[in-house]
């Protein structure tokens, strides 16, 4: 169980956020600059900020980023230049057979040996997950995951996703400007604008009222809002 | 004129003390540019002014201050091999440091939040993610401290004066040759010199764009 509550002053205004819940994906959304993504650093202490943050009950505010069970995967991958794809794992986790696992989960075999700048962005993404992922970290924080990728890679990535989702215990916070990215993955949607949270849902329960479907996208209405979701 | 009436003696102390400055400095320089670069308090203009001083001042205020202060410590220090090592180190710590420090400030923060997010120590980090990254920097950094080392006159002079094969580089080696108007021996060690600092500066050039090439 996740229990959260980050306060922090930014330059336009205040993040203060709170949220409860067990749910297996939580999308944090929001337009650029309304400060999902502190409140994602903050999670992941990459930030400081004020208030709690209990996870299983155990206390994380005060805890350094080392302690903290994370996987984090950035908007850029991260992926470290001087290392190859398998030193980049080896370097997250020295187990050889844990090493052989995420390569195979992830479908990297065949490109253990290429270094970042010879793998393309769908790669990159593989690698980046695989990384974050092979500690079998408690919460896994995804930073814009969909917003630089083409319709193929994203669709890709929700596979991807949901992989992991079957695959670990490990609880997913994906923060993203656009909920039509995130609807049909998420467990739970919390919206927020200027630091504050200003609606939260679980996509899956609420009546969607269908307005347009076209091949690659459907526009929801979903208590009174409209959504546009990517198939 | 023969090649073997001349004494190289001045090249191999110049040699030896760039090369011993050059590996004492990358040693100094990473730790205290990482510091540096992490630093987020209001001394920094302060700190930065402070390690780039050798840079403006004249090379004979540093060498007064240098040749009082050692001695002050240990008068064997003063016109000895090791006081101008330690002088080399201090004037020549500017050119090493500048480049580690810049490369750090600007190094992709999200690659060292990966790495902590991995469970890795700042050292950690620092070892198996920066340096390796940062590898033009500490080439760049080493050649030009070795480099500058090699011309090194004026804080030599007068911390170590000009003492046959002790403290007699290459640089003061000309000025003595100049002054007793020999300036055949003058040309060859100036045209020596001449050579080797554009030699160090295509090595520089050759890693830099190299590396930049490769990351």
């Amino acid at each position: 169980m996740l229990d959260i509550k980050i306060y922090k002053k930014l330059d336009r205004f205040d993040l203060d956020i709170n949220f409860k819940s067990d749910k297996k994906l939580i999308s944090i959304v929001g337009k650029s600059g309304s400060g999902k993504t502190t409140l994602l650093r903050a999670i992941a202490g990459f930030e400081n900020s004020e208030g709690y943050i209990k996870v299983d009950n155990k206390e994380w505010q005060n805890l350094k980023i080392q302690n903290r069970d994370i996987g984090v995967v950035f908007q850029n991958y991260a992926i470290f230049p001087n290392m190859n794809v398998y030193e980049n794992l080896k370097f997250a986790n020295n187990d050889k057979t844990k090493i052989e696992n995420i390569i195979n989960l992830m479908e990297l075999n065949g490109l253990e040996t290429r270094y970042p700048h010879n793998l393309s962005g769908g790669e990159k993404q593989r690698v980046a997950l695989a990384r974050a992922m092979i500690n079998n970290p408690r919460i896994l924080l995804l930073d814009e995951p969909f917003s630089a990728l083409n319709y193929e890679l994203k669709q890709k990535l929700y596979e991807e996703i949901e992989l992991i989702k079957q695959n670990f215990n490990t609880q997913i916070i994906l923060v993203s400007h656009d909920i039509g990215e995130v609807y049909k993955l998420s467990d739970l949607v919390i919206e927020i604008e200027n630091g504050k949270k200003i609606n939260e849902f679980i996509p899956t329960k609420n009546l969607a009222k269908l307005i347009e479907k076209n091949e690659n996208e459907v526009v929801i209405e979903v208590e009174g809002k409209v959504y546009r979701i990517i198939l | 004129m023969d090649i073997s009436s001349i004494d190289f003696t001045p090249f191999i102390i110049s040699l030896k003390l760039s090369f011993l400055t050059t590996i004492i400095l990358f040693f100094i320089s990473i730790p205290i540019a990482y510091l540096v670069a992490n630093y987020k308090g209001k001394f920094r203009a302060l700190i930065d002014s402070f390690f780039s001083l050798p840079i403006v001042l004249p090379p004979t205020v540093l060498g007064y201050y240098l040749l009082i202060g050692l001695s002050g410590i240990d008068k064997s220090l003063v016109f000895s091999f090791k006081g101008i090592l330690i002088a080399s180190i201090i004037y020549s710590f500017p050119f090493m440091f500048s480049p580690i420090l810049s490369a750090i400030e600007n190094f992709d923060k999200s690659l060292i939040e990966a790495s902590y997010s991995l469970k890795k120590t700042k050292f950690q980090t620092l070892r198996y993610v920066i340096l390796p990254n940062i590898k033009p920097a500490l080439i760049t950094g080493s050649i030009i401290a070795f480099g500058h080392t090699m011309g090194e006159f004026g804080v030599v002079l007068m911390v170590g004066g000009s003492i046959d094969g002790v403290t007699k580089v290459a640089s003061i080696a000309i000025y003595d040759y100049t002054e007793t108007l020999d300036y055949h021996l003058a040309n060859v060690y100036s045209l020596i010199l001449l050579i080797f600092s554009f030699v160090i500066l295509v090595i520089t050039h050759y890693f830099s764009r190299k590396y930049d090439v490769r990351y």
